[in-house]
């Protein structure tokens, strides 16, 4: 037999031949016994002794170690990474499981303010009789963000909207959270929350998602932990945290809050144009506009962040 | 309450890219068995195979976050436990061997175990773990994720980052030694290139490439 009998056989056998090839097999007592020769050998082949159940835990409880200390506790992907899937997309920017609680008591705080405010406003006006059409102006402006605040939480829309001025306004500078509820929407809050505490390891719920290539801005699906079938789950709720950087201080800070060493620029600049760097954080420019950014070593003094949309560093700080 | 198909292993995968440890969990559950065979066959031991299995199940969390999803997960992951077998393989013959001398320094010719088997008798492991053993790398890696896996050509053409017909050759190529290690060899002669690791010297196990 020649090489190329043996390729036509093993063709053959892998069900890989065309059918003249396997005509030119069939009509062969030569190929035919060589075929059931490779069929034996890719029987004998497949058939691998299991692995030991201590081996297997073994290795999943080293490999969810890694999880738990390299990549849960980072910032991860801020664009999809499974671009065809068609009933679930990749999460827009994701604030590690550890800062959840801290989150939602930064939140809670902020909110209990921001209804401070307003009372305290409210007072203010009353004292002055509503005479000073700008000052009016500015508690109106801060009522309403504090009722956008709680509406995005009650209303149901199906898709989340790119975070604005305001609803960032509402939190704190570098942190936003806009939570949206699609269906039955009383429950959404509650539903969040229990995600937030389901889990002491972390294994609680995601956040909300885009679609593949999408810009942060692009209408998310849900994602969750849970396996009910997506049919039987009309409710649903998608909440996305945005760690929104705008100044030097923000960057610093959020290099303080990574615990991986920062990238070399160049590298990182290399990665990002072969499309492998996942954001950490959003980095809104003078005129609002968000960008995914990876934060880099521009030197050893200084750390930038690189926007993953022109693989550039668009903010610099010296440490 | 947010939804996934824990059926889907892109829905899996999205989810645990996100952050979500349970779906991380039953991803590498669901696959650990076959990761550990294309380990256990590529590496040629139990023990090396759980080492490199436990090693590709780490590269498989380090790495799922560059996964993008243009491949099938399960391509995506054999790929891992290929080079994590290859390197375990690597490291151990890297390892100081041990050798049976007597004392003069003389060692005797180990004894071929598979000089009499037959077909028949390939359900002995051991004389599969030797056949495999006697394969060049880019062999072995291409037939355990064809007859282990079962990937198509392409898919491992694309796991291994080669051109289909180079798939097709190293498979062939691999068998046909199988069989003949194991005691089916061809009648002397009639093969062109017996053996591709000692006659290279035309059509070579690559010529696809």
């Amino acid at each position: 037999m020649t090489d190329d009998q043996f390729e036509l056989v093993t063709a053959y056998v892998d069900g890989e031949a065309n059918l003249e090839e396997r005509a030119l097999v069939e009509a062969d007592a030569e190929l035919v016994a060589e075929v059931e020769r490779q069929r034996a050998i890719r029987a004998e082949l497949h058939d691998v002794e299991p692995p030991s159940a201590a081996s297997s835990e073994s290795a999943i409880a080293a490999a969810l170690a890694v999880f738990d200390d390299e990549i849960a506790s980072t910032a991860l992907a801020a664009t999809s990474a499974v671009p065809s899937a068609p009933d679930v997309t990749a999460p827009t920017n994701i604030v590690p499981f550890d800062q959840r609680r801290r989150m939602r008591w930064m939140q809670g705080l902020g909110a209990a303010a921001a209804v401070a405010a307003v009372v305290v406003a409210g007072a203010v006006i009353v004292t002055r009789g509503g005479d000073d059409d700008g000052s009016t102006a500015v508690e109106m402006r801060e009522s309403t963000l504090v009722e956008l605040e709680s509406e995005s939480a009650e209303q149901g829309d199906a898709a989340v909207q790119p975070p604005t001025p305001a609803e960032v306004a509402t939190t704190r500078a570098d942190e936003l959270m806009v939570a949206a509820a699609t269906a039955d929407t009383d429950g959404a809050v509650e539903a969040d929350e229990a995600a937030a505490t389901e889990s002491e390891d972390d294994a609680g719920t995601l956040a909300a998602t885009e679609p593949a290539g999408a810009g942060p801005a692009a209408p998310a699906t849900p994602v969750s932990a849970t396996s009910v079938p997506a049919a039987a789950a009309a409710p649903t709720t998608t909440a996305v945290r945005l760690v929104v950087i705008t100044t030097e201080d923000d960057l610093l800070e959020l290099a303080d809050e990574m615990k991986t060493t920062p990238l070399d620029a160049d590298d990182a600049q290399s990665e990002c144009s072969d499309g492998a760097l996942k954001a950490a954080a959003t980095f809104e420019d003078e005129d609002g506009a968000p960008h995914p950014i990876v934060v880099v070593a521009v030197d050893d003094d200084t750390i930038g962040a690189l926007t993953l949309d022109d693989c550039d560093i668009a903010l610099e700080a010296d440490r | 309450v947010p939804i996934i198909d824990t059926t889907d292993d892109r829905s899996l995968v999205a989810a645990a890219q996100a952050g979500d440890r349970r779906s991380l969990d039953i991803l590498l559950r669901r696959h650990y068995d076959k990761v550990h065979a294309v380990c256990r066959r590529i590496a040629g031991s139990s023990r090396d195979a759980d080492d490199a299995a436990q090693e590709a199940m780490i590269s498989i969390v380090r790495g799922l976050n560059r996964f993008d999803g243009r491949s099938a997960f399960t391509t995506w992951i054999y790929r891992i436990a290929t080079n994590a077998a290859l390197d375990e393989l690597r490291k151990r013959n890297r390892r100081p061997a041990l050798h049976v001398a007597d004392d003069d320094g003389y060692t005797p010719e180990a004894v071929d175990p598979l000089s009499e088997r037959t077909v028949d008798s390939v359900a002995d492991r051991m004389a599969i773990d030797a056949a495999l053993a006697d394969l060049p790398e880019e062999f072995k890696a291409a037939v355990v994720l064809r007859d282990v896996c079962d990937l198509d050509y392409g898919e491992i053409a694309e796991a291994l980052d080669i051109p289909v017909g180079t798939v097709k050759s190293r498979i062939a190529r691999a068998r046909t030694q199988l069989v003949r290690s194991l005691g089916n060899q061809p009648p002397v002669g009639e093969r062109q290139s017996p053996d591709p690791r000692i006659d290279r010297s035309h059509d070579g196990p690559d010529h696809h490439d």
